[in-house]
């Protein structure tokens, strides 16, 4: 638990000291040095404002422009290598309802960050991943508790998140096995994840952890971790050896980044893949004179979509019926999800000078500096982000 | 996303299918199509000043940005007679069709191609939401885009994931994609969706001769999005968005799908015909395959499901 204690700062710190940290493993004192040989602590105060310079008209304009496009081109490159990726996803999210989230060192308060965040990530999730389940876990008190269950509803794991009331300690050990026994009911052939959103830099076990690092192991969950404040060691080794990721939020920006990382599908391994035939129900659309409930929600509605086993009434697409457990679908849902199987390849960044005074050929202004590599049509920035981000499409290749 | 005003400005992308197989055999010739769709868009012009206009045309081997058009490409010269917007719109497009279609044919002609009723739609629309996408991220006042697309030509299977991928990004940023299907025998199932996913208007014009088409568009498609909240626009009967399987073309309403490629079965089979995946079997031993061993899914057979799926999945979703 004490591996980094030292990076443990006080709120009163400034945030941006965390990025210097991020990549230090524990080897002692002399991990802590910087590039030029010193402690960090050493190292003189930075200041945000002077990399803001003015250009000659007196406007901050450029010097801002250049620092986000800096910050999207780092964004720019994504895996597109074509490999089998788990489409049907099973996820537990842990939130840790301590006391510890009330700091208001990422603003409002860590709790709303996160909430707020969270909130916009499953939206994210639900919108790539059409046929993949979510479940919520709060952790607050030595305990872990189940928020939602698994489902596919994105309504029913936001409206759990709000109000929450923070208590005592988190405990990851009790989380994590809550987790894993919510994942049991998923099929082999899903991938089982979960997502921890910490802030605090201890955990009130009952027991071993390393026996539930082993079980999880055992059962295949990825787990992936978000820190609000440092980076914890046993945090950071459970992440390593289930191939999930850790990171460290800096800010509400880091937080939202770290768990957009979460958003795609990610490669299955190997030796993990169990493939199968799974029953799903395209359901039918039905609307009626009277209103009737719905099995989901029980809630009076004119529409609805029918299970086409055993005609329970449901409000929303996709999702499992209530009453015989059928996964329901429409077909541009499945459409949806093949442009994981086949992402869109990087553009290549062209040299200065060549191309540039070429129109874009998504939208016809600015120069042409990114091409791809397929159909040899040059883009700008502003397309290349957009089709890789939202589009998921060259415009010259279909 | 917060609601229109009546205030707000308009972003039009009008894809024009200029098709030249497909409008040869419509009872409607292009000339006077054209013709209608100018008023169409002068009309729109003229509404609000805000309002902004982009044409797009597309043919089946090319597609093209015709307004705005490149600076210098159109005379300076005047007409008094003509509002000047109008006019600077009506000859980008007229000398753009023209243009696209005498390169149309050259390219026909030399490359000895089959005669197709194909169009790059899916081209044309990620193109239109490239450009929604820049004039949205080049102003901050509030501008509500939506696209009108008018087809002449029939689905190509091959684009079914393309313009599905299409569809999306323009359910996700809020864009309308409006469809008049123009020419051409019975409706664009493709398009179909496209209307019905991102809540945009498709109707079929019966398009004999005279101004019917110019009456369609008025009606249909000149509402902008907040004049779409207090109207009961035409033509929104549900589309169907059951599933065909992959193995005998039949409608299910119960299916099976392979969790690798996600290709739709009419009945349980032990091998995914489309990613040549082994499935495990109920009932007996789950086994994890040995690390890179018989599954399929991965690198050698990738390409195999990519040919397989575009020709498979676009039956997917007819019906």
């Amino acid at each position: 638990m004490a591996g980094n204690s030292n990076k443990g700062r006080s709120n009163a710190e400034p945030a941006e000291d965390d990025d210097a940290y991020i990549d230090i493993d524990d080897t002692g004192p002399e991990g802590l040095k910087g590039a030029d040989g010193g402690y960090t602590w050493e190292e003189e105060y930075k200041r945000s404002w002077d990399v803001i310079q003015e250009d000659a008209s007196g406007s901050i304009q450029s010097s801002i422009t250049g620092i986000s496009s800096q910050h999207q081109r780092k964004r720019r490159l994504r895996d597109t290598s074509v490999v089998q990726r788990g489409i049907m996803r099973h996820m537990v999210v842990v939130l840790d309802q301590s006391d510890v989230m009330s700091t208001r060192d990422i603003h409002p308060t860590r709790i709303q960050a996160s909430t707020a965040a969270l909130e916009h990530f499953i939206g994210e999730f639900f919108d790539q991943n059409p046929i993949s389940q979510l479940a919520m876990v709060a952790t607050k008190d030595g305990l872990a508790e189940r928020l939602s269950e698994l489902s596919g509803n994105p309504r029913d794991h936001t409206d759990v998140l709000r109000n929450a009331a923070l208590a005592g300690e988190p405990s990851l050990q009790n989380a994590l096995e809550l987790g894993m026994h919510t994942l049991r009911a998923a099929p082999v052939h899903g991938e089982r994840e979960i997502v921890c959103v910490m802030g605090s830099l201890t955990t009130c076990d009952p027991g071993d952890i390393e026996q539930t690092l082993a079980a999880l192991k055992a059962a295949g969950v990825r787990v992936s971790m978000v820190h609000l404040a440092a980076e914890v060691h046993v945090f950071r080794r459970i992440c390593r050896e289930t191939g999930g990721a850790f990171a460290v939020a800096a800010d509400g920006e880091g937080l939202r980044e770290a768990l957009m990382e979460c958003v795609p599908p990610p490669a299955v391994e190997g030796g993990r893949a169990v493939a199968e035939m799974v029953q799903m129900g395209f359901a039918a659309k039905a609307s009626g004179k009277v209103p009737t409930p719905c099995a989901c929600h029980h809630e009076l509605g004119f529409t609805g979509f029918l299970c086409p086993r055993c005609g329970a009434k449901v409000c929303t697409l996709p999702t499992e019926c209530d009453v015989c457990g059928l996964a329901l679908v429409e077909a541009p849902h499945l459409a949806r999800s093949y442009r994981h199987l086949f992402p869109e390849e990087n553009f290549v960044e062209r040299p200065e000078g060549e191309g540039a005074e070429r129109a874009c050929f998504g939208c016809g202004r600015g120069g042409a500096g990114f091409g791809c590599p397929r159909c040899g049509e040059g883009f700008c920035l502003e397309c290349d982000i957009f089709i890789h981000e939202t589009l998921h499409n060259c415009p010259g290749c279909t | 996303m917060s609601e229109a005003l009546e205030s707000d400005a308009s972003l039009l992308v009008v894809v024009l299918d200029i098709n030249a197989s497909a409008w040869a055999r419509s009872p409607l010739a292009l000339d006077d199509a054209l013709q209608q769709t100018i008023i169409f868009i002068n009309a729109y012009l003229a509404l609000k000043p805000s309002n902004q206009l982009v044409v797009l045309a597309s043919t089946r081997s090319e597609c093209r940005t015709l307004y705005p058009a490149e600076p210098g490409s159109i005379s300076d010269g005047e007409d008094i007679r003509v509002y000047e917007q109008f006019r600077a719109a009506d000859i980008a497009i007229l000398s753009g069709v023209r243009a696209l279609l005498s390169s149309a044919s050259a390219a026909a002609s030399r490359a000895q191609t089959e005669d197709s009723e194909h169009s790059l739609i899916s081209r044309a629309l990620s193109k239109a939401l490239c450009h929604i996408n820049q004039m949205r991220s080049s102003t901050l006042d509030a501008v509500w885009p939506r696209v009108l697309v008018l087809s002449a030509g029939v689905d190509a299977a091959a684009e079914y994931i393309s313009l599905m991928n299409g569809i999306f990004a323009a359910q996700r940023m809020g864009v309308l994609i409006d469809v008049c299907k123009v020419a051409g025998a019975g409706d664009s199932v493709f398009l179909q969706q496209a209307a019905e996913i991102s809540g945009g208007v498709y109707l079929r014009v019966d398009a004999r001769a005279g101004w019917s088409l110019l009456q369609t568009l008025l009606f249909g498609f000149l509402a902008d999005h907040y004049t779409r909240q207090v109207l009961y626009l035409p033509g929104n009967e549900r589309t169907d968005f059951r599933a065909t399987c992959f193995c005998h073309k039949r409608i299910v309403d119960i299916g099976f799908v392979c969790s690798v490629c996600l290709s739709i079965f009419c009945r349980m089979t032990p091998v995914c015909s489309t990613c040549h995946t082994k499935f495990a079997v109920r009932g007996g031993r789950v086994e994890r395959p040995a690390a890179n061993g018989a599954n399929n899914g991965t690198q050698g057979t990738a390409r195999t499901i990519s040919q397989q799926l575009s020709t498979a999945s676009t039956t997917s979703t007819l019906v």
